[in-house]
C-alpha cells in the first residue's frame, strides 16, 4: 500500500513551509527527509500522519486492490510518551497487543525487540524511571512490536549516543526490510546512509 | 495478523494497568464500599428515627381521630365498633353515657362512671387488657381511693347501692381527657347510640383511611372527621415524610461523589488513554474497559458495602420490612445511577484525540 503525497502546500501565516510537495513512498523502503531545521520535515510528517491539515494537496493510501483507506501509522519522536506506570517490557508488549496478539504472545514479541534495542537490562523498569534515551528506544521498540505498515520518525536519533543511535537505525531498517514504509525526518548523516531514498527538503524548488 | 486490539485483550490490558497502580483502584473501591454502606445506613437510621417518633406520637394519641355525627341522635355504636375492622385502623370506640356515682368508701364525693363501647378502653389506654366486662378505674381515681384490681366496690348510683367488680386499674394516664378520675364500664349492648366515635389509625394509614371512613358514614349522620388532638394535624400523614426525608437523596449524593471521583481519575489518566488510542484502541473498546473497571471497582464494592449494612442490621434485628424496602430501593437507585458511569468514560474516549500525545500534533 504505497503512500502518495501530491501537491501538498502548508503555510503558517506568511510563512510558506511546504509548496506543492509531491512524493511517493513504497512498501519495504526507508526514506530520509533531509534538511537543516525549519524546512518543513516535521510538518510533512504531521500531514502524512493526519495531525496537520494541509492548505492544499492530498495524501492517499492506496491498497493493492485500488481501495483507499487509512492504515495504522506509528509515530516516533524524541518526546514519544511511554506508559509511566508500566515496565519497559509491558510498554513494548502493548505495541504487539495492538496488532491483535494475546498477552503471552506479546510478551515474547516484546522480548525480541527489547533485545534488538539493547533494553534487556531495563526491561522490568517502570516507564517513569527510564532515562530519556531509554524511553525513546522503548517507544521505537513498541512501534516495531506494533508492526504498523507505516512508520513516521521525527529526528529519532537526535538525543541518542552513538551505540543507541545504531540500534534505532537498525530497528527502523529492519522494519523497512520487513515491508514497512519508513519515513524519517533527520539531519543525521548515518540515518541517511542507511536509507533507500533521500529527499533534500532544503533543495526543493518551489513550483 | 489481524490489526487492532482484540477487545477482550484490551479489557484485560486495562485491568493490568489498574493493577500496576493498585492504590488507585483500592481507593475507588474503598470509597464505593463506604458509599454503598452509608446510603442504606443513613436511610435506616433516619427511617428508624421517624418510626420511633411516630410510635411515640401514636402512644400519645396523635393518630386518634374523632368522627362526629351531625345529628342529635348520633349513629349506632355498632357502626363505630365496626370501623375497628377497617384496614389501617387500630381501635375504634365511643363513650355512650356519663353518670355521677358515689363510692361506699368515699361517701359524699361524686365520681364519674362512663359507659363505653369495648373498643374505647383501647383508645383510652392502648395495650391495657381487660378480661370480661368489669370496671376499669382511671389512674388518678385508683390512687386517690386505693382501689386495686380483682376486688369489688360498693357504689351508689341514683340512690341505689350496687356491688361491682373492679377488673383493671389503668397504669398509664389516659389519652382521652377526663378519664383519669373516672370509672369505665364496657357496654356491649348493640342498640346504643353515640355522637362521637374515636378511631385510632396506624401511623401513615390516616391518609388512606379517613376518606374510606367518610364514605362509609351513612349520609344521614353527616359525620365530619377531625383529629382528636389539635397538633395531630401536623403528623397525620407520616408516609409523606418517608419520600421527603433527607436520606432519600443519599443515593444521588453518593453517585455524584463517585462520578466526580472517577471523572477526576480518568481525566488525570487521559494521556495514557490517548496513547492507547494512538495504538489503535477504539473508543468502544476503551468504553468497555472502563465499564469493566466500573463493575470491579465501583458496582461490586457498593453492593458489598450495602449488603454488609443490611446483613448487620438484619442480624441485630433492628429493621422492619418497610425499612428493608426503603433501604433496598435506595441501594437500587444508587446502582442504577452508577450504570451510566461508563458513558462518562465513553465521552472521554471520544474527546481524546489519539494524536494528542504527540508533539507533532
Ligand atoms: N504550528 C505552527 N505554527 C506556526 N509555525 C509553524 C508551526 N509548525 C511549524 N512552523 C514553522 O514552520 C517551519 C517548518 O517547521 P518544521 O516542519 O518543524 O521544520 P523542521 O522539522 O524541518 O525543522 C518552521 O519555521 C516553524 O517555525
Ligand atoms: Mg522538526
Amino acid at each position: 500500500m504505497p503512500v502518495a503525497v501530491r501537491d501538498i502546500s502548508v503555510a503558517f501565516g506568511e510563512r510558506r513551509v511546504l509548496t506543492g510537495f509531491t512524493a511517493e513512498f513504497v512498501e519495504g523502503s526507508m526514506t530520509a527527509l533531509r534538511a537543516p531545521s525549519g524546512f518543513g520535515k516535521s510538518t510533512l510528517l504531521a500531514v502524512i500522519a493526519g495531525h496537520q491539515k494541509p492548505d492544499a494537496g492530498t495524501v492517499a493510501f492506496t491498497a493493492a486492490d485500488g481501495t483507499e483507506h487509512a492504515p495504522q501509522i506509528s509515530w516516533i519522536d524524541q518526546a514519544s510518551p511511554v506508559f509511566p506506570h508500566r515496565t519497559a517490557a509491558h510498554n513494548v508488549a502493548i505495541g504487539a497487543l495492538s496488532r491483535g496478539s494475546t498477552w503471552e504472545e506479546a510478551l515474547l514479541i516484546a522480548a525480541g525487540h527489547l533485545e534488538r534495542l539493547g533494553l534487556e537490562e531495563v526491561r522490568d523498569r517502570l516507564g517513569k524511571r527510564l532515562s530519556g534515551g531509554e524511553r525513546q528506544r522503548v517507544a521505537v521498540a513498541r512501534s516495531m512490536a506494533a508492526e504498523t505498515p507505516i512508520i513516521l520518525a521525527d529526528e529519532p536519533t537526535a538525543s541518542l549516543d552513538a551505540a543507541a543511535r545504531g540500534l534505532v537505525i537498525g530497528a527502523l531498517r529492519a522494519a523497512a526490510d520487513a515491508g514497512a514504509i519508513v519515513i524519517i525526518a533527520t539531519h543525521d548523516d548515518i540515518v541517511a546512509e542507511r536509507a533507500d531514498h533521500i529527499i533534500r527538503m532544503d533543495r526543493l524548488v518551489p513550483a | 495478523m489481524s490489526r487492532g486490539f482484540h477487545t477482550g485483550e484490551f479489557v484485560r490490558e486495562h485491568a493490568r494497568g489498574l493493577r500496576a497502580r493498585p492504590w488507585r483502584a483500592l481507593l475507588i473501591a474503598l470509597c464505593a464500599a463506604l458509599i454503598g454502606a452509608a446510603v442504606p445506613l443513613v436511610s435506616l437510621i433516619e427511617t428508624g428515627g421517624l418510626r420511633e417518633s411516630w410510635e411515640q406520637q401514636r402512644a400519645a394519641g396523635r393518630f386518634v381521630q374523632v368522627i362526629r355525627a351531625g345529628t342529635i341522635e348520633g349513629f349506632p355504636v355498632t357502626f363505630c365498633e365496626n370501623i375497628a375492622r377497617t384496614e389501617g385502623v387500630i381501635a375504634a370506640g365511643a363513650i355512650l353515657h356519663r353518670e355521677q356515682i358515689q363510692l361506699a368508701t368515699f361517701p359524699g364525693q361524686n365520681r364519674e362512671l362512663l359507659r363505653v363501647s369495648p373498643g374505647m378502653i383501647a383508645i383510652a389506654w392502648p395495650g391495657l387488657a381487660i378480661p370480661g366486662s368489669g370496671i376499669v378505674a382511671g389512674k388518678d381515681l385508683a390512687t386517690q381511693t386505693g382501689l386495686v384490681p380483682d376486688t369489688t366496690v360498693n357504689l351508689t348510683r341514683a340512690g341505689t347501692s350496687e356491688t361491682r367488680d373492679i377488673v383493671s386499674i389503668a397504669g398509664e394516664r389516659s389519652r382521652v381527657d377526663g378519664l383519669n378520675t373516672a370509672l369505665l364500664e364496657p357496654d356491649v349492648r348493640a342498640d346504643q347510640y353515640t355522637r362521637e366515635c374515636y378511631v385510632e389509625m396506624q401511623p401513615g394509614a390516616a391518609g388512606a383511611v379517613i376518606p374510606t371512613l367518610t364514605e362509609a358514614v351513612p349520609p344521614t349522620f353527616k359525620a365530619t372527621p377531625a383529629p382528636y388532638l389539635k397538633k395531630s394535624a401536623l403528623v397525620m400523614d407520616p408516609e409523606k415524610q418517608l419520600p421527603q426525608r433527607a436520606s432519600a437523596w443519599g443515593w444521588a449524593l453518593g453517585a455524584g461523589i463517585l462520578f466526580l471521583l472517577l471523572g477526576v481519575l480518568w481525566w488525570s489518566g487521559r494521556a495514557e488513554m490517548a496513547l492507547y488510542r494512538a495504538f489503535g484502541a477504539r473508543p468502544v473498546q476503551i468504553t468497555l474497559a472502563l465499564a469493566a473497571e466500573v463493575i470491579a471497582t465501583v458496582l461490586v464494592p457498593v453492593a458489598i458495602g450495602a449488603s454488609a449494612v443490611i446483613a448487620v442490621a438484619g442480624f441485630t434485628g433492628s429493621i422492619g420490612t418497610q425499612e428493608y424496602l426503603l433501604a433496598g430501593a435506595d441501594i437500587a437507585r444508587l446502582l442504577l445511577a452508577l450504570l451510566p458511569l461508563p458513558l462518562l468514560g465513553a465521552a472521554l474516549a471520544h474527546a481524546i484525540s489519539p494524536s494528542a500525545v504527540f508533539k507533532g500534533a
